[in-house]
């Protein structure tokens, strides 16, 4: 059970963390892009954005199942109920979220900065480099709420993962399974768990934060 | 280097706010284009620092057509209107900028203690540049475009956000910067006094078209 518990663990840590991190890799610079550019059907995007970062886990997950069936446009890639299906379906439940704080935060710095960087001759990459590190309190949130939202959701995750014990099963589904066989003792470790690695993520990310404030 | 515009022409939601069929601002002079609000100057220095590109027309600056701002071959140096900083104090921001134009460290060093000393910056320098006053901003913002010494400097409304008393010591001591750091300089303005204080030539921008003014 210990050996097996430490899997969880790990596995939770992993799917989450790949998860956030590739949603942040996506969500962010999407976030700067949408803060930055006029376009028609810009606030209509925007508001697409502001409802995902409300999507329902579940929903998402049955979405990403029907991609991923055997008889979706990607069922030949063979990945529903593995921790890579669970990986996609949690980006996916991020990303609205990354981008929607990135956003945010962009649009919250000073209008002209970016025009004064390009000015000064940063050209674009460098540009939205510098901007990055102008609204890296609001990039930390956006790391924070991905991976928050990401780690603590069940239902994508037992959709697409099948919550199977040695592979796919993570905190917060080995948390429900416990408490639908009664074991409520054993469940609510895993739940302090679960909420003590929240908890040390965010701790960790807040330290940085606040570091960054001048 | 000669600052020439060719068939300049720029449009924003169908609305053309300039439309200059030719214009030339002569090299290591101060040219001061007087207007009004909305009559197009904040955008002119936007298109002539690469900010924000030409509808149609062409940007010639020491001969050679204008490209996108670059590092080091960037040829403009522009000062907003409304002065904006990164997140640092003063010296941070000045350093930035020469950095972002290739300028190696001991050079940049120099520069910050020159332009400092020069422009009344000595006691702002290690301030966080955003809680600056308005007065202050607009000198440090002054002070990053003159650091530079780019072969073209753009002054947008340069003594804005300043309060009478400050305006006034600005305006006094703006030209001696000038010869100091800058060559070609265009500054926009509305008003007529700063204009004739800093210029060797005034042309009005009227409802987005250059007319020739005194000189």
């Amino acid at each position: 059970m210990n050996r097996e518990l430490w899997a969880i663990v790990g596995r939770t840590i992993l799917v989450s963390g790949v998860a956030t991190v590739l949603a942040m890799l996506a969500g962010a610079p999407l976030g700067y892009l949408i803060a930055r550019s006029r376009f028609r059907g810009r606030t209509f995007l925007l508001a697409l954005v502001n409802t995902g970062m409300g999507l329902p886990p579940v929903v998402v997950g049955l979405a990403v199942w029907l991609v991923l069936a055997r008889s979706g446009p990607l069922g030949a890639l063979d990945l529903v109920y593995t921790k890579q299906a669970m990986i996609a379906a949690q980006f996916v439940i991020g990303l609205p979220l990354v981008v929607g704080v990135t956003a945010a935060a962009v649009q919250a710095l000073p209008r002209e900065l970016p025009d004064l960087l390009l000015s000064l001759g940063a050209g674009p990459w460098r540009t939205m480099l510098l901007i990055a590190r102008e609204a890296r309190l609001g990039l930390l949130a956006a790391l924070m709420a991905g991976f928050g939202a990401v780690i603590s959701e069940v239902g994508a995750a037992m959709t697409v993962g099948g919550n199977l014990q040695g592979s796919t099963r993570v905190l917060a589904t080995a948390i429900v399974t416990l408490t639908g066989r009664g074991e409520i003792g054993a469940a609510l470790v895993l739940g302090g768990m679960l909420l003590l690695i929240a908890f040390a993520a965010n701790l960790v990310l807040t330290i940085v934060q606040q570091r960054s404030e001048p | 280097m000669d600052v020439e515009l060719e068939g300049l022409r720029f449009e924003r939601d169908g609305r053309v706010v300039l439309d200059i069929p030719f214009a030339r601002f002569a090299s290591g002079r101060t040219s001061a284009v007087l207007g009004a609000n909305g009559a197009g100057k904040t955008t002119l220095l936007r298109l002539i620092a690469g900010v924000e590109r030409p509808t149609a027309g062409l940007i010639r600056i020491g001969g050679h057509p204008l490209s996108r701002p670059d590092g080091a071959s960037t040829p403009t140096a522009l000062a907003f209107q409304r002065p904006t900083f990164v997140r640092g104090t003063v010296r941070e921001n000045l350093d930035l900028a020469l950095r972002l134009r290739a300028v190696a460290a001991g050079e940049r060093r120099a520069r910050i203690a020159d332009v400092a000393e020069r422009c009344g910056l000595l006691d702002l320098l290690d301030r966080q540049a955003r809680k600056l006053s308005g007065g202050e901003a607009q000198r440090a913002s002054l002070a990053r475009a003159l650091v530079l010494r780019a072969p073209v400097t753009l002054l947008d409304e340069p003594l804005s956000g300043v309060d009478a008393a400050g305006r006034a010591r600005l305006l006094a001591e703006l030209p001696a910067w000038l010869a100091a750091y800058a060559s070609t300089t265009i500054v926009v303005t509305h008003q007529r006094d700063e204009a004739e204080a800093l210029a060797d030539a005034i042309v009005m921008l009227v409802s987005g078209g250059l007319d020739r003014g005194t000189s």
